[in-house]
């Protein structure tokens, strides 16, 4: 699963001649819910071969007109710095119900990315719109944003002393108020401040949830987006269509991350259900 | 096949393999077959459905206008095409009908003598199979959701009781007594299981998103409170602590072989549990949509290699991997919302009912036939024959 989430990021090097994509033949797919061949991914056991795979094959053409610094980049490159094109939208981070959609075995997912957290190779966090979604990204990739995104203000020395102390030492997603002060010594107002700083985001009354600076603007590029693309979808004839028609077409103007980023995530999310036809995969519109 | 078969002539496999590869294959290929048939007696949604335990001929069917059938599943009639045939019903013209909607039905679990009813009408029926009277009535202050009586009970007779107050009714059918209660939950009880391993053990689901496990010879309180993080505080928000589920729990099914306990909510997740210690198993089923405002009943397999899972899924039954996860298909035949689903262990058939007063029998395909020179020439009809030879010879 490590693997998969550098492998993804390939696409930032350019159109070069592309590492040989081993898909596997595809089982009879049987009725439902899997995920189409196209997009299908080798489990998550075989991770040598997955270093060289991406989402949909060699297909360079796979990736639409959008931005550059969005669709599936690599933790790494999922925070550069925003390309002018796009304003104030920083690019995006991986969604845990991504992953579903590129390796078919949920399951699996699930135990791999907690045996990683456990490892403290990655860390989940909150983006605040829904609270069964979460934001996965590299433990080091997530410390450079922060403190890129923090450096120069008043408070990255408190950031940075979070950063060092509460966050490397518990692999969790939310923090309360007794083990702050206890345990690490924070004071209100040093929460306060990393509230500011976009660190943290409020859960209750007295305890915090994980939280990654500009994660509102994303939040409110990436809403944006998923209605434009489900839009998309629910204006076509019988609320279906074609994976193949979909990523081919040009992506209206509100969807700022890229096509192939929603639809993974439409898909993981099981907000469209892939039905398997003759002339390739068939999104259509899931009924509740 | 032909090599299961020789291995276990040889010896080289266990008797038990043939039987579990054979039921797979059989279970992985369920079909509507246009030969078989359940007569359609009932003129609204069939709540429930239970197959007896015994010899699993005898299927019992609860409908919401009160009505209890009972029907013949096996087929003396030397032909591939049947009916099951309904024995009996208590109709709406008998005077002991339940008033409103049968939730639950159950046989007793040793013969056929005897099977239970629940109902919107706040009673619990006992009735006498072979007169079809009640034996005897429980009644209660609100309505019932489900009942069930444990399957391996020997040292006790007890029926677990979920109705709409939060406390859980134990009935003794020896005594005919129903005193003892089970209190722990905030709301109303939704559906209760016992377990298929240890008599004593018993599962309750509320609207409260708690499942709790009982031992009901203990009087402090419950045994284990399922909790879909694992202990870990940090994932959900605190109100959320210790809960099953994100919203109400619908349905409950254990495993044959009661290692495991399946757990379905309104949040539609189902999700699979460790029933000694509690622990979530966090297999991802993906979603596994659920509107019922009551109970959905589900149910298991028995037998296989890989167990699988038959879960109600709208107007479809979606049929599930326990063990992994894997949606492995989508039985569609129904015209409404399915209700309930029961599995034959003998045959591999899977029985469903639905809002559509239909039940519908799922059966495993036939292999094909294999192709025969001989027989093809012998099936021509001798009307058919035309006087012309092949020979040039004969005129």
């Amino acid at each position: 699963a490590e693997d998969q989430l550098r492998g993804e990021g390939d696409d930032r090097d350019g159109p070069a001649g592309g590492s040989l994509c081993a898909n596997p033949p595809v089982p009879p797919q049987p009725h439902g819910a899997p995920p189409p061949a196209d997009l299908q991914h080798p489990e998550g056991q075989e991770a040598a071969a997955a270093a060289g795979t991406r989402p949909w094959g060699c297909r360079r053409t796979g990736q639409t007109g959008g931005p550059r610094g969005g669709g599936f980049g690599s933790p790494v490159s999922c925070f550069p710095l925003p390309s002018p094109a796009v304003r104030g939208c920083a690019a995006p981070p991986v969604l845990k119900h991504q992953l579903y959609s590129l390796v078919r075995d949920r399951t699996a997912v699930d135990r791999q990315l907690s045996r990683l957290k456990d490892e403290g190779l990655i860390r989940l966090f909150q983006l605040g719109f829904d609270s069964d979604v979460f934001g996965v990204a590299f433990t080091q990739d997530y410390t450079a944003k922060v403190l890129q995104s923090v450096a120069g203000k008043e408070h990255a020395g408190t950031v940075r002393r979070f950063l060092e102390t509460a966050f490397a030492s518990c692999p969790e997603l939310s923090y309360d108020n007794g083990r702050m002060l206890r345990d690490f010594g924070f004071r209100d107002p040093d929460i306060t401040q990393l509230v500011n700083a976009g660190v943290l985001t409020v859960r209750d009354a007295g305890s915090w949830w994980l939280a990654v600076p500009g994660a509102g603007r994303f939040v409110k590029c990436f809403i944006k987006g998923r209605k434009a693309v489900l839009g998309m979808i629910q204006k076509a004839k019988y609320k279906e269509i074609l994976l193949s028609d979909l990523q081919s077409r040009r992506a209206p103007s509100a969807v700022k991350l890229g096509l192939p980023y929603h639809i993974h995530d439409l898909i993981g999310a099981q907000l469209v259900d892939c039905i398997p036809s003759t002339s390739g995969t068939l999104l259509r519109l899931a009924d509740s | 096949m032909l090599a299961f078969i020789s291995a276990r002539q040889a010896g080289l496999d266990d008797p038990l393999r043939l039987r579990r590869a054979e039921s797979t294959r059989r279970v992985l290929s369920l079909e509507l077959n246009k030969d078989r048939d359940v007569e359609r007696i009932h003129g609204s949604g069939v709540n429930t459905l239970d197959i007896e335990p015994v010899e699993g001929r005898y299927m019992l069917s609860g409908g919401s206008d009160g009505v209890i059938v009972l029907y013949d599943l096996e087929n003396f009639s030397r032909k591939p095409c049947y009916t099951c045939k309904a024995i009996c019903s208590v109709g709406r013209s008998h005077p002991d009908v339940h008033k409103f909607s049968v939730e639950t039905v159950q046989w007793y679990p040793r013969d056929t003598g005897m099977f239970t009813s629940s109902s919107f009408d706040k009673t619990l029926k006992i009735w006498d199979t072979n007169t079809l009277q009640p034996a005897d009535v429980f009644n209660f202050e609100g309505t019932v959701y489900s009942h069930h009586m444990s399957p391996v009970a020997t040292k006790h007779c007890l029926i677990a009781v979920g109705t709409k107050s939060p406390k859980v009714q134990l009935c003794d059918l020896k005594s005919g007594s129903c005193s003892q209660i089970l209190q722990g939950h905030r709301q109303e009880v939704l559906a209760v299981a016992w377990s298929p391993r240890h008599e004593y053990v018993l599962a309750t689901a509320s609207a409260d998103s708690r499942v709790k496990l009982w031992d009901v010879r203990r009087a402090s309180g419950c045994l284990i409170t399922l909790d879909q993080y694992n202990g870990e505080k940090s994932k959900a928000s605190s109100e959320a602590a210790n809960t099953a589920h994100n919203g109400r729990v619908n349905g409950l099914c254990f495993t044959s072989d009661g290692l495991h306990l399946l757990t379905i909510g309104t949040d539609d997740r189902m999700r699979l549990w460790n029933s000694s210690s509690g622990e979530n198993t966090l297999v991802n089923y993906g979603k596994v949509c659920n509107e019922s405002r009551k109970g959905l009943k589900f149910t298991t397999s028995t037998g296989c290699d890989p167990e699988f899972a038959f879960v109600p899924y709208g107007s479809t039954i979606a049929v599930y991997t326990i063990y992994s996860g894997e949606l492995i298909t989508m039985l569609r035949g129904h015209y409404n919302t399915v209700d309930c689903c029961v599995f034959q262990p003998n045959f591999q058939e899977l029985y469903s009912g639905s809002k559509d007063c239909n039940i519908l029998a799922w059966v495993p395909a036939l292999r094909e036939p294999m192709p025969d020179e001989d027989a093809a020439k012998q099936r021509l009809n001798p009307a058919f024959e035309d006087g012309w030879s092949s020979s040039d010879d004969e005129g």
